[in-house]
């Protein structure tokens, strides 16, 4: 019994949406601190965001993973952000740096992150960057969920239109269609909202979606 | 007349001065790469004068020393750690991840539940920061958290021990400590 | 002003780091707020603050329980403070004050917050340490008597000098 949906998000919940700042101090273990506190100064140092450092480490420790396994995720999470601090320049937001190290993660190379910010180079990619995370976790290769996303980019779309790609393509794969067949549909959809007539540069690929 | 002016002047100069600074993650990571693990027993001291006046080889194997005995004792701690139960397949959940006009709406059928929180990168995956609410006359646990746009990563935890993911929304794949959560999609308001 | 609780002082006395952290979070802006104010450099100020929470680590052993722990800390912040101000008088010479100078001549149109911290860089260190830790800080004159060693005649002296110098140099800005 699903309710899931999106209702729209009033401005005024989200204005309240404070990111806090995750602590070191919440580590429990002295010497896991130390070496997340060290990971820290280097990245503040590089310029690169230090919150998803903290984050990382108390993701693992909340998971109950080994103090040794928690720094190895945290300093191969800090070259991620680094590398996607590189690749995404100019950074126009922290956040954007974030997503990257995660659609690093996720599978997406260095020049899928710089295609995205050539696309829109004075908006923030982060949201295109978590949406196209999002269909590679659902099984769409890195280079046609980054194509696809760029194209709905460069024809106008919205933030909101490409977090509803991203949802309904995550409901569609959910109910059993293939990942491809479903990013297919659903960017078609956003298409004819965007350029009437559009939907037909996008020839529809395995059969009926 | 001028005495109330001056007071004013020196009112306004507090109010400049008053002001904290923004939390500054670098100096406080400094602090505690520098503290943590440093001994303030005699031993602790004459291992810091050692390292910092003796031949390098031998304080590098004093420090080599501190190393070992440091790895030791966290690997004694981090085995106590393991906290959460594996999802009981007895017990059936409902959850729902809900976008709603007050932020993202977390719901967990969980009639025999003692308590349910929300974890995730939101608020740091603390147990504690956000928990859910039983509905009066229902087995439903429900929470808002207002969420800045992007995709999240959450799970459950129910009774404290129990980590369950959304069996309804998307699974996040986590490769570095091997417990999936599930994913949200938080749109941008207003737009 | 809200404190910090005193099992959490005393965890971290006892040896627990995590305690120490939580300190160091509920310190380190208003050590920062203190140092800036202190030194006018940021570089110079994150190291103090640095020092001084390096320093109440190795020394919270000998902290006696129960006492106050704001002006003790404070006590070390001012005396790292003090030590970077006498570093910098014996490697700085005397090229800072002859800038500012110059800057306060140019100064038509600038801002009162950067007047004010402009004037209170001119002060005499002791009378800036006095005034920054009673009107900024909310020390009474027995805590700041605690945390710099002078009594509590002398401060009101220097805080009083303070505001003097503050309301003479700032009155011209404010009429301007």
């Amino acid at each position: 019994m699903m309710r899931l949906g999106w209702l729209g998000c009033c401005a005024a919940a989200l204005l309240g949406a404070q990111e806090s700042e995750p602590s070191l101090a919440a580590i429990r273990d002295a010497a896991l601190r130390r070496v997340i506190a060290a990971e820290v100064v280097a990245a503040e140092e590089r310029g690169t965001p230090s919150a998803p450092l903290i984050e990382k480490a108390l993701e693992g420790q909340l998971k109950g993973a080994n103090a040794a396994r928690i720094g190895e995720a945290v300093h191969a999470l800090a070259l991620r952000l680094a590398a996607a601090r590189d690749h995404l320049r100019p950074v126009l937001e922290l956040d954007e740096v974030k997503v990257g190290a995660d659609a690093l993660s996720a599978g997406l190379g260095p020049a899928d992150l710089k295609k995205l910010r050539a696309a829109w180079p004075n908006r923030s990619v982060a949201m295109p960057l978590g949406v196209v995370t999002e269909l590679v976790t659902r099984g769409v290769t890195p280079p046609r969920a980054t194509k696809m996303v760029l194209d709905l980019m460069k024809r106008g779309a919205t933030v909101s239109h490409l977090a509803s790609l991203g949802s309904e393509v995550q409901r569609d794969v959910s109910t059993g269609r293939a990942p491809d067949a479903a990013l297919d549909l659903r960017v078609r959809g956003i298409m004819s909202l965007l350029t009437p007539g559009a939907t037909a540069v996008l020839a529809p690929r395995g059969g009926k979606p | 007349m001028r005495e109330g002016r001056e007071d004013d002047i020196l009112m306004r100069a507090v109010a400049v001065l008053r002001p904290l600074p923004a939390r500054h993650p670098r100096v406080i990571a400094r602090i505690l790469a520098t503290t943590a693990g440093r001994s303030r027993s005699w031993a602790g001291r004459l291992q810091r004068w050692m390292t910092a006046s003796v031949p390098r080889p031998l304080a590098a194997a004093v420090a080599g020393l501190t190393l070992v005995a440091g790895y030791v004792v966290g690997v004694r701690r981090d085995e106590s750690t393991a906290e959460f139960a594996a999802v009981s397949a007895s017990t059936p959940v409902r959850t729902v991840a809900n976008v709603a006009g007050q932020g993202v709406q977390f719901v967990l059928d969980a009639p025999s539940a003692r308590s349910v929180a929300v974890v995730g990168d939101f608020n740091e995956w603390s147990a504690t920061a956000s928990p859910l609410v039983r509905e009066p006359g229902s087995g439903a646990w429900t929470t808002t958290v207002a969420l800045p746009p992007g995709r999240h990563v959450y799970a459950f935890i129910v009774d404290g021990v129990r980590w369950t993911m959304d069996p309804h929304a998307p699974l996040a794949p986590d490769a570095d400590f091997g417990r999936a959560g599930s994913v949200v999609l938080v749109p941008e308001g207003g737009r | 002003m809200n404190s910090i609780s005193a099992e959490v002082i005393e965890r971290a006395k006892r040896g627990d780091h995590q305690a120490f952290a939580e300190l160091v979070e509920w310190y380190h802006a208003r050590a920062l707020r203190f140092a800036r104010l202190m030194l006018d450099d940021t570089q110079d100020a994150e190291d103090a603050v640095q020092e001084a929470f390096v320093r109440v680590w190795d020394a919270l052993p000998r902290f006696r329980e129960g006492a106050p722990f704001e002006p003790w800390f404070f006590r070390v912040l001012a005396n790292r403070c003090r030590t970077a101000i006498g570093r910098r008088a014996r490697h700085q010479t005397d090229e800072l004050p002859i800038n500012l100078a110059d800057e306060r001549q140019e100064s038509d149109g600038v801002e009162f917050g950067d007047e004010v911290r402009r004037v209170l860089e001119t002060l005499p260190a002791e009378q800036r340490e006095a005034f920054l830790l009673h009107h900024v800080e909310g020390f009474d004159y027995d805590e700041i008597a605690a945390v710099t060693g002078a009594r509590s005649g002398a401060l009101r002296m220097r805080v009083k000098r303070a505001i003097d110098t503050l309301r003479t140099k700032l009155g011209g800005v404010v009429n301007a």
